[in-house]
Parts: C-alpha cells; structure tokens; sequence
C-alpha cells in the first residue's frame, strides 16, 4: 500500500515542479534511445560547429552533454514538466556550443577571404528565398506553376532535379509530410530534400544579385 | 482567417523556422539554431520536426559510413593481402596465345603430336584476334610460324572464345562494382553541406 508523505514534507509548488521537473529528466536521460537520439543531435552541432573532427567529436559531444547537466539542473523550475525536454536541453548545448566557438575563435582578426564569400553568398536570406517560394504558393496555388513569369524565372535558376522538388513543394503549400507522400519517402527525407534544393535556389539568387550589381 | 488556413499558416510557419535550423546548423550559426530551438519548446510539432530531420542526417551518415568502412577494409585487404585481388587485376590484361595454350595442356587437349608445339606457344605474349574465326587462327598460326594439326587449331579456337567469353563476364561484374565504388566514394561527404550532397535514400 502506498504510504502519504508526512504533511510537513509536502514540498511548496515550485519545489514540487522542480522535482517533477527532475525525475521526467533523469527518466528521459536513462531512455537509451532519448540519451543516443540526443548525443546524435550533439555530434551533429559539434562537428558542424567545428569544434572537432573524427573520433574527438564523440568525446566533445559527451562534454558538451555533462555541461547541459550542469546548466540545466539548476533550472529546472523554467522547464515546463507537461513537455518533453529534448529542445529546452539542446537549447542549453547549443548555447554552450556558441560559447566554446567564441573561446576558440580569435577575439580580434582580420576578415578572411572565405568570410567575404560567405557574406556574399548570403545576399538573399533563408528567409527570403522560403517566403518567396511560399509568396508564388498563396497567389498562384491552383494555377500550373510554369505559366507564372515569376515562378518560373525563379525556379529557371536551378537544375531540372531542384525544380521538380520545388515545384511540388510550391503545390502542396510547403508541407514536408504532404511532400513526402507524393515522393512517397519519408516526411524528414522529404524535408531534407526540399531543404538542399532552396539552399541552391538561394545561393543562385544571391550570385544573380550580385551579379547585376 | 479560415480554421483550415491557420492550420496551413502553422504549418508552414514551422516548415520555414524548420529550413532555417537546417541551414544555421549547415552554416554553424548557432544563435539561430538556440532561436529555432526556444521557439521548438512550446510547440511539439517543431521539435518533433527537428528529432526527425537529426534522425535523417544520421541515417545518411550511416549509409555513407558503411560505404566509407567497405572501402577502408578493401584499401587494407589491398595493402596487406594483393595476391587477393591478383585475379581482378589479371583479368583487365588481353588475352594472349599463351593463355589459352595454358588452358589447353590444363586441360590436358593437346595431342602428343603438337605437345611440342605447345611448349613453344606456351609462353607466347601475343595478343589474340578480336574475332577468333578460323580465317583469324589461320592467319595467326602462319603468323607465329608453327606447324601443329587442324585438331590443334580447332581446340585453340573453342579454349580462346570460351577463355574471351568469360573474361568479358568478369570485366562486366568488375565494371559494374568499379561504378558503385566510385559512386560510393561520390557521396561519401558531410550530410549537412546542402550544395555538395547526393541523396543517398532516392
């Protein structure tokens, strides 16, 4: 039989949620395939953060997880116990990984060469060149995308293979699990699909840009 | 706004704030990546988003790294055992007169009258006819100045189309794993380096 705890143990409301807070962590921490999906998810930003390559990424990755430990647990009453903790602790690592960056990085230096690059590939924003695919989507929705000037002059930047993906995302609304169904792959695969296509799409506009200045 | 175009509107509010995680993390911009992030913790559907996108990189990863990890065992097997791929690297050569006198003795279709024909032919380097017709052994065997029986030419002719057909299967299969090692070793780049990536799940 379950016993109540003595009434002068009742932990006040913040404490409580704090407990809470901590037992859902440490149970999500001991779920093996939580803990693998997110030191998979830390690799992946250390290694795209250049933090480390080959085998020391792994040793990092497991770094930068003690480190999220060590920043989160004093926190657990900002963590809303009804959700799941993955994104509140990847916010943690990818603030941790942002910091790491700054030490390594060289506090005062010139601009390489390869920066300059980078800011002119990035004429046209993520933003930009998603909002104008979804742009063409909201006034052009029933209509065959290739009669639209605009449409098609866009898309005109890219080979045929990102044209296909493009257009058949403009036609389902940019919906990844819709997409997915008519590539008949996965919604995520889908997703990455779509997402190297507009990557193209956006570095082609900001060489056209540039280009015309 | 309809409940059906908020619902669009939601959806596509994620599959952009999705977009521009991918491409923060490609790029390593991290202040967009923890943005993304916060804005995941109130909304299920965008972390649950984020989960699966991570989960295609690694299945990527994995795909490539197993072809990465086949390619790094046939590199050693190479370096430390090529008598292994002595057999491949034989069968690219032509064929030669000397081959297909070989198969015939192995064969043991060489009669007493012509062995020593045979031993003389056995060492020969000179390549075969493309066409092996009689006319072509014909104009071979004056060419290499030997006298051996019609027998002899009749099975030298049969062993070199026989020996030819097989070395053109060999060079078919080996062709064929040449292309899919090359390909493997195409794709075998960084998952989230959108501009350089082949699609590994087509």
């Amino acid at each position: 039989m379950r016993q109540e705890p003595p009434e002068h143990n009742q932990p006040t409301s913040q404490n409580s949620e704090s407990v809470t807070g901590q037992a859902l962590l440490f149970q999500f921490l001991e779920d093996e395939k939580e803990a693998s999906a997110l030191l998979g998810i830390l690799r992946s930003y250390v290694r795209n953060a250049d933090l480390a390559t080959g085998d020391a990424v792994e040793v990092v990755a497991y770094e930068v997880l003690s480190d999220v430990m060590v920043e989160a647990l004093p926190r657990l009453d900002r963590f809303d116990p009804t959700r799941s903790p993955r994104a509140w602790l990847l916010g943690f690592a990818a603030n941790i990984i942002k910091r790491r960056k700054a030490n390594v990085a060289h506090p005062k230096r010139e601009v390489s060469i390869r920066e300059v690059g980078d800011q002119a590939d990035r004429e046209v924003s993520d933003d930009d060149i998603f909002d104008r695919l979804a742009a063409i989507e909201e006034t052009d929705l029933s209509a065959d995308i290739a009669s639209s000037e605009a449409a098609a002059s866009l898309l005109m930047l890219v080979a045929e293979q990102d044209r296909h993906i493009l257009r058949l995302a403009v036609v389902h609304g940019l919906d990844g699990a819709a997409l997915g169904q008519v590539l008949g792959v996965r919604p995520a695969t889908a997703r990455v699909r779509l997402h190297r296509a507009l990557e193209r799409l956006r570095k082609a506009c900001s060489t056209t840009m540039e280009g015309s200045k | 706004m309809t409940i059906d175009n908020e619902g669009r509107q939601r959806v596509l509010m994620n599959e952009k704030a999705l977009y521009r995680y991918s491409s923060a993390l490609a790029r390593g911009d991290f202040d967009t990546l923890e943005a993304v992030l916060h804005a995941a913790e109130q909304d299920p559907a965008l972390e649950q988003m984020i989960l699966e996108l991570h989960a295609e990189y690694t299945l990527e990863e994995d795909t490539l790294q197993a072809g990465t990890d086949v390619e790094l065992v046939r590199g050693l097997l190479r370096e430390h055992i090529p008598s292994a791929f002595a057999e491949e690297e034989s069968i690219v050569q032509p064929l030669t007169v000397g081959n297909v006198v070989a198969r015939l003795e192995v064969d043991r279709k060489v009669a007493e009258g012509d062995q020593q024909v045979a031993r003389h032919l056995r060492d020969s380097q000179r390549v075969l006819p493309e066409i092996v017709n009689a006319r072509a052994i014909g104009a071979l065997a004056r060419e290499l100045g030997v006298a051996a029986s019609d027998r002899f030419w009749r099975a030298f002719r049969d062993t070199a189309v026989m020996l030819g057909l097989g070395r053109s299967q060999n060079e078919m299969r080996l062709a064929a794993a040449r292309e899919q090692r090359a390909q493997r070793t195409q794709a075998g780049r960084k998952p989230s380096q959108p501009d350089t990536d082949q699609e590994v799940s087509e």
